[in-house]
């Protein structure tokens, strides 16, 4: 098992990110950029470079970005240290998720714009008065949701570090990592303990998670239990295979912001907006990744409950398709090439480009779209509806036709 | 007032039509009149080449036949600008011939050599000119409107007698200048036309010759006048050899003689018996051209007068000469290659046979200079440059001298230069135009070794030293400002020390950009943005902007898709950077720092965009501003090297100019000159103060235009003068 990685013949550079066109890419941040609140030239004139910036400058504009929003609220370390994990994704020839993240903030937040001038009902489904306080709620869970990321991975990084030690002879270093994956589980298991276990001012994550998961669901607190045990047994398999990204991400963020308001020295009450700002980012972020066998409590994410959680399963599963860095003999490469939108439909035309397709590898891209189209589609619709619609298309650089949905809100 | 420009631009254009169809095309002409808005025009009956002539007033040269649409019938026209002067104005002068039966045009050349020793010879022509009308006429008038073509002035003779007329219209190339004994004329080209309210409607027309020569003979001026012995028309006709024997036998049946039967281009000519009246005359030239419409090609009538036999006044010429074009086939096939060397050396050839006419070879004088040019360079460049260098001098060569040659009497008599948009010719505006650049050269201490063409693209651009410019510019002093970019691409082209792969500063600029050549070619419009600035604002920013974004968004709409608002932005934005950093306004960028703080250049840049909406008065970046702001000032702040460098060239070749000149006495009585529509004909000793002070000018309205153009015009006349002594 452990040899497949070595046989592997990556070819990648290491902070390949989802790719928008500029033009798209445009369209997404002239949104978000004619907010009032975006009023900092500093602020604006990164936003600006981004569209513009070629893979090698992102992941450096989009540091800069977050720092400077969440400055006071967390810690730069942690964007900095998430941003240092993309090229640990890039070596398992995964795409990062830095950048990724990125994307989904603007481009959720030019969905959550459109709907919030659609209809006043819609805008107080999101909580809070003012834009700003929306954008701050997805900022935070968009910008976070996959923090939990290298916990998931850990084992996969390990298993690669032993392969490239081994390959290079030194086999002292490389037995060091055999030694630290046989503990990989336990320590695994105890990291989660230890995130969900952190408190602030009467204030601890576990219940936080499942109060909010409660809400959010519209489930009652038994359930809620079950829906975190079950994510919690997930990492006792093959972590590699399961999803629990999600629920330690938003352990990650709980932890830091309880931290980080520990050394402001404020009381709860005092920031009374910033948890519910909280409890509304950690819902989202948990969810946003419950595998397919969870179709259950997926179904039961609802609009009217949690929009942030809602969009956010939406927009993740929009923003990014496929995970491989590169295309390779199976996967092709993918793009968001064109974003249309009209007062109440987004229509978002991919393109998949490969040098040389073959039916196989066409028929296999058809097969993740068409996976794809029905994870999206195991969320319920939002009742009452929102009347807006997303269409999605998929063509291949040969101009050839691979699926298209529509999803209705 | 006699220098005075009158208001209202003055056409004369001129139509061949197919014969028998001048009536259904002088009808088509008027409508197109009517919907175009011309509300002063006349026309008249063309006798000489041309069958119709439409003389109208407008407000400016804007107003185009070009606009009236396709006019089946026509097979040529010319089109001539003109102006009046305050004497005889455009109103007034149109009112005077609506009223006449009977006119004389005549487009007078003054002889260039006596020009070139006598300057003023034009302003003493129309003194003349005036005085004859005063003195000998007490019936009908003799008026004068200038032109901005080939030929300085057309003389207009209403005098309701075809003999006198035409007596008065050969009589004017004989002027000369008494005292000195110099020919005033090179040429005159002259033709009768008859007001068209005399002609005859279609209805009159359709029942046949009796019932023309029935209305002809309603005129006194045509049944009065019998053909003589001294006066006889001549009619001319091109026609197919089949037809030859049916058109003999139809003027003799009418009372002409056959002439000749002639070899050449004409077939035949006739003449008229002594007894006919010019009635008769008139009717079966209109009769035959409507009989014989599919049989003949063209008719042309020509007058003659037999004049008596004068004393002969010995006349000098100025002896001027031009060396014509030398060059040893062999280099130049060693340097281009053969098959460029083919089509380059053909150029010269037909530029030679040009430059050495005796008659309009002096329209190609401001050219003479640049086959010279194209020969001494061109060793130095690499095969691309070098081909590139050939390929755009032989089309300038090609398209300057047809450009040159419309209007002359060559190209209105025969069939050069139909697809030119001016095909009146427009040689004065050019020299006029030419003038700014050749100053500025000799002010940097060089030669300017091109001249200059119109283009119907909004885009001005130059092809090695040869600046090309829209058409309009011509007459608009108020955009002569826009050479100054081209006069900047020139100066830096000679210059590989201001932009260049080898300048260290744009080396280091380079090494962090991909694409070589493009951005190199961006530097190249920065440099020729700021040096263009310097070269003729005075440091007058604010002015700078103004202009610069009202040409850009003046843009044809269907052309500015060729245009990149973004990148204009960036150059009127480094340009503005440069002023505040190096220019005498420190307020703004207080320093190095600045210039490289992308933070406090992205702001700056936003203003900016914001100041170009606002002045333009309408959207342009779309809710770009962001992204352009942000991509422009990541690039500024990686050129202040480059703009450090650049400065130093502009303070070591003395490109800014000093604020003094604007205020000279000089500059203050030009502009005090032009304000009145007068021309200046003095010298003037900073025509960039001058451009400068008509930019500043509230009301340059079409006589201002013209007095600055006819100034400038003879600026560039003396320094050719001076060129070829």
């Amino acid at each position: 098992m452990i040899w497949d990685y070595v046989a592997a013949d990556l070819d990648f550079s290491l902070f390949e990110p989802n790719m928008l066109s500029t033009v798209a890419e445009k369209k997404l941040l002239e949104l978000l950029l004619e907010e009032d609140f975006i009023n900092d030239p500093w602020l604006q004139r990164r936003l600006g470079s981004y569209a513009l910036a070629d893979t090698t400058e992102r992941d450096r504009i989009v540091l800069e970005i977050v720092k400077f929003f969440f400055q006071g609220t967390l810690p730069s370390e942690l964007f900095a240290a998430v941003r240092e994990f993309d090229t640990v994704f890039a070596s398992l020839g995964m795409k990062g998720h830095f950048i990724h993240q990125f994307e989904v903030l603007i481009f959720g937040w030019a969905l959550i714009r459109m709907l919030i001038d659609q209809d006043e009902s819609i805008k107080r489904s999101f909580r809070f008065n003012t834009p700003r306080e929306i954008f701050f709620v997805w900022l935070m869970a968009s910008v976070i949701h996959d923090f939990g990321y290298p916990l998931q991975v850990a084992e996969d990084v390990m298993k690669k570090m032993f392969a490239w030690y081994r390959a290079l002879g030194m086999s002292e270093i490389a037995e060091l990592f055999r030694a630290l994956m046989k503990n990989y589980e336990k320590s695994q298991a105890k990291n989660l303990t230890e995130l969900k276990s952190q408190t602030w001012a009467g204030l601890h994550v576990k219940p936080i998670l499942l109060e909010t998961l409660r809400d959010s669901l519209k489930i009652n607190g038994l359930s809620a239990e079950k829906l975190l045990k079950r994510i919690e047994a997930m990492s006792k398999g093959k972590i590699s295979e399961e999803k629990i990204h999600g629920f330690a991400g938003a352990a990650v963020l709980c932890g830091k912001c309880f931290q980080s308001w520990r050394t402001s020295g404020l009381t709860a009450k005092a920031l009374n907006y910033d948890v519910k700002t909280l409890k509304l980012a950690l819902a989202a972020i948990c969810l946003h990744d419950l595998t397919n066998d969870l179709g259950t409590y997926i179904r039961r994410i609802d609009f009217w409950r949690n929009p942030y959680a809602y969009l956010l399963f939406l927009i993740d599963n929009l923003q990014d398709w496929f995970r491989n860095l590169r295309p390779n003999e199976k996967w092709p490469s993918y793009n968001l090439l064109k974003i249309d939108r009209t007062e109440n439909q987004l229509q978002l035309s991919y393109i998949l480009t490969h040098e040389k397709w073959t039916k196989d590898m066409e028929h296999s891209a058809k097969g993740s779209v068409r996976e794809k189209f029905e994870r999206l589609h195991m969320m319920a619709r939002p009742r009452p509806p929102l009347h807006f619609r997303i269409a999605v298309d998929f063509r291949t650089n040969h101009g050839r036709r691979l699926g298209a949905d529509k999803i209705l809100l | 007032m006699e220098d005075s420009i009158a208001p209202g631009a003055i056409r004369i254009s001129l139509f061949q039509t197919v014969p028998g169809k001048e009536v259904k095309v002088k009808l088509l002409l008027e409508e197109a009149c009517r919907r175009e808005e011309i509300k002063e025009y006349v026309f008249f009956k063309a006798l000489g080449t041309f069958d119709i002539a439409l003389i109208c007033v407008t407000k400016n040269y804007d107003v185009s036949i070009g606009k009236f649409g396709p006019i089946p019938g026509i097979l040529k026209s010319i089109d001539l600008l003109c102006y009046s002067y305050r004497i005889n104005t455009a109103e007034s002068l149109l009112n005077s011939i609506r009223n006449s039966n009977l006119i004389g045009l005549s487009l007078l050349k003054v002889d260039p050599s006596t020009q070139r020793a006598y300057p003023e010879i034009e302003r003493t022509l129309r003194k003349y000119i005036i005085e004859q009308e005063k003195n000998r006429f007490k019936k009908g008038f003799v008026g004068l409107v200038g032109s901005i073509g080939w030929n300085e002035i057309i003389m207009i003779a209403a005098l309701d007698n075809v003999n006198k007329i035409v007596k008065e219209l050969l009589g004017m190339s004989s002027v000369f200048v008494r005292g000195r004994n110099l020919p005033v004329l090179a040429k005159t080209l002259s033709f009768v036309c008859v007001n068209y309210r005399c002609i005859p409607p279609p209805s009159v027309l359709a029942k046949g010759l009796k019932h023309i020569k029935v209305h002809l003979k309603k005129y006194p001026f045509l049944k009065d006048f019998v053909i003589g012995q001294k006066n006889v028309p001549l009619v001319e006709i091109t026609a197919k050899p089949m037809y030859a024997a049916g058109i003999k036998k139809y003027f003799r049946q009418e009372g002409f003689k056959v002439a000749y039967d002639l070899l050449g281009k004409v077939d035949l000519c006739f003449e008229p018996l002594p007894d006919r009246t010019w009635a008769d005359c008139l009717a079966v030239i209109l009769h035959f051209r409507r009989k014989f419409h599919f049989k003949g090609f063209s008719t042309s009538t020509r007058l003659r007068l037999r004049s008596p036999e004068r004393k002969s006044i010995p006349q000098r010429e100025y002896p001027w000469s031009v060396d014509c074009v030398d060059f040893s086939y062999q280099t130049l096939s060693k340097k281009y290659g053969e098959r460029v060397t083919a089509s380059l050396a053909n150029h010269f050839y037909s530029f030679n046979s040009l430059i050495q006419n005796p008659i309009y070879g002096s329209a190609f004088l401001d050219m003479v200079y640049y086959p010279k040019h194209i020969l001494d360079t061109g060793n130095e460049l690499d095969n691309k440059a070098r081909l590139r260098l050939a390929h755009g001098a032989r089309e300038v060569l090609r398209y300057g001298s047809e450009l040159r040659l419309c209007g002359t009497f060559q190209s209105i008599e025969e069939e050069t230069g139909k697809f030119s948009e001016i095909q009146g010719g427009g040689q004065r505006a050019l020299l006029a135009l030419e003038y700014l650049p050749y100053r500025v050269f000799r002010r940097l201490n060089r030669l300017w070794n091109g001249f200059i063409i119109t283009s119907h693209y909004d885009k001005l651009m130059h092809v090695n030293e040869v600046i090309q410019v829209p058409i309009y510019t011509l007459w608009n002093p108020q955009s002569w400002w826009t050479l100054y970019h081209e006069i900047a691409h020139i100066w830096i082209d000679v210059l590989p020390q201001v932009v260049s792969r080898e300048v260290p500063e744009i080396q280091e600029f380079l090494i962090i950009k991909g694409d070589h050549r493009y951005w190199l070619g961006k530097l190249m419009e920065l440099a020729a943005e700021v040096v263009g600035f310097e070269l003729g604002f005075f440091g007058d920013y604010h002015l700078f902007f103004k202009l610069y974004w009202k040409h850009i968004t003046g843009i044809d709409p269907t052309q500015r898709a060729m245009y990149d608002f973004g990148d204009y932005a960036m150059r009127s934005f480094f340009t503005q950077l440069f002023w505040q950093r190096f220019g005498n306004n420190l307020t703004t960028v207080k320093g190095d720092k600045d210039f490289m703080d992308v933070d406090f250049l992205y702001s700056g840049f936003l203003k900016h965009l914001e100041e170009i909406e606002k002045s333009a008065g309408q959207r342009l970046f779309h809710g770009e501003e962001h992204f352009l702001a942000a991509e422009k000032a990541q690039q500024c702040s990686e050129l202040y090297r480059f703009a450090s460098h650049l400065n130093s060239h502009v303070t070591s070749h003395n490109l800014r100019l000093s604020k003094k000149h604007l205020n000279s006495s000089n500059t203050k009585d030009v502009i005090s000159s032009l304000s009145s529509a007068r021309i200046w004909w003095d010298k003037i000793s900073c025509p960039e103060a001058v451009v400068y002070r008509i930019l500043q000018m509230k009301n340059v309205d079409f006589e201002r235009s013209i007095a600055a153009v006819i100034t400038f015009w003879n600026q560039q006349v003396a320094a050719l003068r001076r060129r070829f002594q």
